[in-house]
């Protein structure tokens, strides 16, 4: 029996953040994700690292938090964060007297708003609208959260803790009325293993109700589903809000060579089963272009949508299923002991990406105090890069492969070179192109994989050992299969223009070509839900 | 746009790849005067440099399984509006015949005929049913039970032998990897295909690449390497290769630049040009209409636009994939020279990526004279064809078409063009 003091269940920002408080704190740490790091919500987000400004009118906790956990992130962590700064801008059709209490709200929560005019908003972002009306600077930035998952992962590995990937927790240990450690199930193999823990940290997110339930603990998360679009084009310099009460398409982030404009709220059945609909990219495009002219003619690249876990315990007064704008941002730690009589476990629900190390300080806190033994939180002050750490840009790829003896790109979009895709996959023995396309944005160029795919197959099938090729082929093909099929997911709902140009290039690829429909493979391939056109 | 009228001309083809190419070079070699136009190189440099016909049929439960006789009842296999249809039993053999006559002639012969498939390997080790195929392909015929070995070239990131390899063998042939060196090959230098491809098109380099190679190759019956063996048509570096190393040698195409489609492109070039036609590669092409009628072509290039007038116009400007047509928006298509009604269905997509696509069958409406016409069956323009890619009702993906609809609409377009009578679809079968 492998015994652990805290078992953490979720391998998104808040277990990362929390295995990564533990083990600093010299706890005996173990987190066990069921895919990939940031498999959930934390790897399907806009990446915005809120100053906190978006929610200073109508909820101050959430502010607040974000504006501190904003100057301690961009300090821990500027490996992943990009420091671009943000604007809220009013067009001249937003509601003019949402300014007031927005700077209000500001002062109050210790966020800096300076307000520049609009002439000065275009000189350094020329392709923003002239139809503003007022324009704050605020200290938003760009967060990339796969870079800053795999750095929180390394600087746990490195404290001392255990982070354990593709293992599905299929029960939990409770005995008379304790959890004491939960079932553990890994994904590829089928094998089964009890892990005993003196607490069990649930940090699941929006499959949080699932877990507590295997106590027999309700919770109810509420998945909010929300769609992004990345387009082809780093079209600002800038984080872009506009100035007006938080709603659908209101942002727009630049993240390395794309910017994503976000986010719709749709409330959903399931966590897993949920498919974006063509009036969300409508709208989003429609909103992009009163924030960009001419946006509706750019390349969108992709779309994809993750669900936010919408967590109050009693729910505020009108807010049905129907708004669940109107439901926190805030997070809670939930002490089954005292709320539910069941020993042993805690919840980490609701929250967000920019305050994620924040939640992790509380949930330890109330750990320790469970254990016994108090110690303090030291995460704030632990930087997670080491010293002079830069913000990756695809430059520096680039000054890489210049220098580098074994320049061979195998994705020439994002400038992964053969041998980071070799050492990617030695270091992580994964068989799914898509955690590399996590760990290398290998394929999350404007190709969506088209070339990559195929040379990362063949490198993956190199590293296979002889002894199992029987199977190993079939296991490479469906990676490859998978790989372009999840690809797809994300481009169906935006294909139309260059999509559909390169669409049929990959196609005839991939289908005539290289014949790769005929591949044996492991497993069917999985179909997502969509929606039909209309 | 006002525009200076230049050369006139019998006929003007507006695209360049396969059946743009062909349609020229047809009729510049009957007689009439011939412009091919087009903005870029066509769909030729990104295929296999092979000729599908029909490569796969769905059952009643929608499996999709290899043709073998690709001419075998081909007009029953087909729906009435599927453009080798439209066009014809007469000009897919015929088209056919033509362009492997065309190619023979050039000294890049094309074996195969409509009776049998090749079935050829891919770069991923699957079998590829072709019909037909440049000699070079064809000792990697998966019928043949002899043992195949299957090369990389260290630094040539297009190809990877022990994948390829190991899926053959998981099919149950007898199949394994190598990995040779390419001489003198600098290890900061990306070796691309079109690259090494004009390296070998110098005969010492490779004698020097057969010294190296043929250490590894000791009782080897067949070798199967990345189609990058000489851009010249003449047959050259494999021919010459095979013969130093002493084994049967064969290229396998891989992904884009297509080195075998790059030699048809120059078969084609050459072709056209040597019976007096004129290829223009480069300007953005719009359509010439005045009162409704089609009266040639306009070419947008640095110099400002150009008016070149023709009789009859062939339209070969390709699908999606190549901006004949284009989807500005969600669920819109339009063709983008002439602004042709588009054959669309409310359904684009299917969920899995493999599918059949809806979409891939969308296009240009044509009758038997390959004329567009429109919802109605009415001619739209009598003086414009529509050929190839741009075409609806074939998916070349999902059927394994995609020159065959290039081939037999460009022959029977041609036809049709200079006055011979378009042949009645439901008459013959090849």
């Amino acid at each position: 029996l492998i015994s652990t003091e805290l078992l953490i269940i979720g391998g998104g920002a808040t277990g990362l953040g929390v295995a990564w408080d533990a083990a600093l704190r010299g706890y005996k740490t173990l987190l066990v994700e069921k895919g990939d790091l940031t498999h959930g919500t934390s790897g399907r987000y806009h990446g915005l690292l809120h100053s906190g400004a978006r929610y200073v009118v109508r909820d101050a906790r959430s502010a607040a938090d974000c504006a501190r956990e904003n100057l301690i992130l961009k300090r821990l962590l500027p490996s992943a964060i990009e420091d671009t700064g943000g604007f809220f801008a009013a067009l001249d059709e937003d509601p003019p007297d949402y300014a007031e209490p927005f700077l209000l709200g500001c002062g109050a929560a210790g966020i800096p708003a300076e307000e520049i005019s609009p002439a000065q908003a275009r000189r350094s972002e020329p392709l923003l609208t002239p139809r503003l009306a007022r324009v704050f600077r605020v200290p938003d930035a760009a967060c990339d959260s796969f870079d800053a998952a795999h750095a929180v992962a390394g600087a746990v590995r490195a404290a001392g803790g255990e982070v354990w990937l593709r293992r599905r927790v299929v029960g939990l240990r409770v005995e008379r009325g304790r959890v004491g450690g939960a079932e553990l199930e890994d994904v590829r193999t089928g094998e089964r293993l009890t892990v005993g823990a003196d607490l069990v940290l649930n940090c699941a997110g929006a499959w949080a109700g699932q877990i507590a339930e295997l106590a027999g603990c309700p919770v109810r998360v509420t998945p909010g589903k929300g769609t992004m679009v990345a387009m082809n084009y780093r079209l600002v310099n800038t984080v872009l809000n506009r100035l007006k009460p938080p709603g659908d398409g209101d942002i727009l982030v630049p993240i390395g060579t794309v910017a994503v404009i976000g986010t719709t709220e749709v409330v959903v059945e399931s966590a897993d089963q949920y498919a974006i609909e063509p009036w969300e990219i409508e709208l989003l495009m429609a909103e992009g272009e009163k924030l960009i002219p001419r946006f509706r003619e750019m390349r969108a690249l992709r779309a994809w949508a993750g669900v936010r876990p919408l967590f109050e315990e009693r729910p505020p007064e009108g807010a049905g299923d129907a708004d669940s704008r109107l439901m926190t941002r805030a997070h809670a730690v939930l002490d089954h002991a005292a709320r539910d009589g069941v020993e042993g476990l805690v919840s980490v629900v609701g929250g967000k990406f920019t305050t994620f190390r924040l939640m992790a300080e509380e949930a330890v806190d109330l750990a320790g105090a469970k254990l016994g033994s108090r110690r303090p939180c030291r995460t704030a002050d632990t930087p997670i890069d080491p010293p002079g750490t830069r913000f990756h840009v695809l430059r520096q790829r680039l000054e890489a492969s210049e220098a580098s003896p074994r320049p061979e790109m195998a994705c020439e979009c994002e400038l992964v070179t053969r041998a980071e895709v070799e050492a990617a996959l030695e270091q992580s023995g994964s068989t799914v192109l898509n955690d590399l396309r996590r760990d290398l944005r290998l394929g999350m160029g404007p190709c969506q994989a088209g070339f990559c795919a195929f040379r990362a197959a063949g490198l993956m099938h190199r590293q296979r050992p002889a002894a199992d090729e029987a199977e190993g082929v079939e296991e490479v093909n469906s990676a490859l299969l998978e790989f372009l099929q999840e690809r797809w997911k994300g481009l169906r709902p935006v294909m139309w223009g260059a999509n559909l140009r390169q669409l049929e290039l990959d196609l005839s690829l991939y289908r005539g070509l290289l014949g790769a429909e005929a591949l044996p493979t492991a497993r069917p391939p999985e179909v997502y839900p969509t929606e039909k056109t209309a | 746009v006002s525009a200076r009228v230049q050369a006139a001309y019998d006929v003007i083809v507006i695209g360049a790849g396969l059946a743009g190419l062909f349609a020229g070079a047809l009729a510049a070699r009957a007689g009439a005067r011939t412009l091919v136009a087009a903005r870029g190189q066509g769909g030729l440099p990104l295929g296999p440099g092979c000729v599908d016909i029909w490569g796969y049929s769905r059952d009643a439960q929608g499996a999709r399984h290899i043709v073998q006789d690709p001419g075998a009842g081909l007009s029953a296999r087909l729906a009435p509006e599927h453009p080798l249809r439209l066009a014809g039993g007469e000009a897919v053999t015929a088209g056919l015949a033509a362009f492997q006559a065309l190619c023979a002639e050039a000294g890049y012969p094309l074996a195969g005929s409509l009776d049998r498939n090749h079935l050829l390997p891919t770069a991923l080790g699957t079998a590829r049913p072709t019909c037909l195929a440049p000699e070079s392909f064809l000792a990697g015929d998966l019928r043949d039970p002899s043992p195949i070995i299957l090369a990389d070239l260290r630094g040539f990131r297009d190809f990877h032998a022990p994948h390829a390899a190991a899926n053959l063998r998981r099919a149950g042939h007898a199949a394994r990897a190598v990995a040779l060196d390419l001489p003198r090959w600098p290890a900061r230098r990306a070796a691309f295909a079109t690259d090494l491809a004009r390296r070998l098109d110098v005969p010492a380099y490779r004698a020097e690449a057969a010294d190296l190679w043929r250490p590894h190759l000791a009782g080897a019956a067949r070798l199967g390497l990345p189609a990058i063996l000489g851009l010249s048509a003449d047959q050259w570096a494999w021919r010459d290769l095979s013969e130093r190393l002493g084994l049967a040698l064969f290229e396998i195409p891989t992904v884009p630049p297509s080195v075998p489609g790059l030699r048809l492109f120059n078969v084609l070039q050459d072709t056209l040009e040597a019976a007096g036609g004129r290829l223009i590669l480069g300007p953005e092409v719009s359509g010439w209409v005045e009162a409704g009628a089609v009266r040639g072509v306009i070419l947008h290039s640095a110099g400002g636009p150009r008016r070149y007038a023709a009789p009859r116009l062939i339209l070969a400007t390709g699908g999606f994939r190549h901006g004949g047509l284009d989807a500005p928006a969600p669920g819109v298509a339009r063709e983008t020279v002439l602004d042709l009604p588009v054959l669309t269905e409310p359904d684009w997509y299917a969920p899995l990526y493999w599918d059949p696509h809806p979409y891939a069958r969308f296009g240009v409406r044509v009758n038997t004279a390959m004329q567009p016409v429109d919802a109605e069956g009415r001619v739209l323009h009598a003086n414009v064809h529509a050929i190839g890619g741009l075409l609806a009702g074939a998916d070349r993906h999902d059927e394994g078409c995609r020159e065959g609809v290039d081939l037999a609409t460009a022959w029977a377009a041609v036809q049709a063009a200079f006055g011979q009578p378009a042949p009645d679809p439901q008459a013959t079968t090849p």
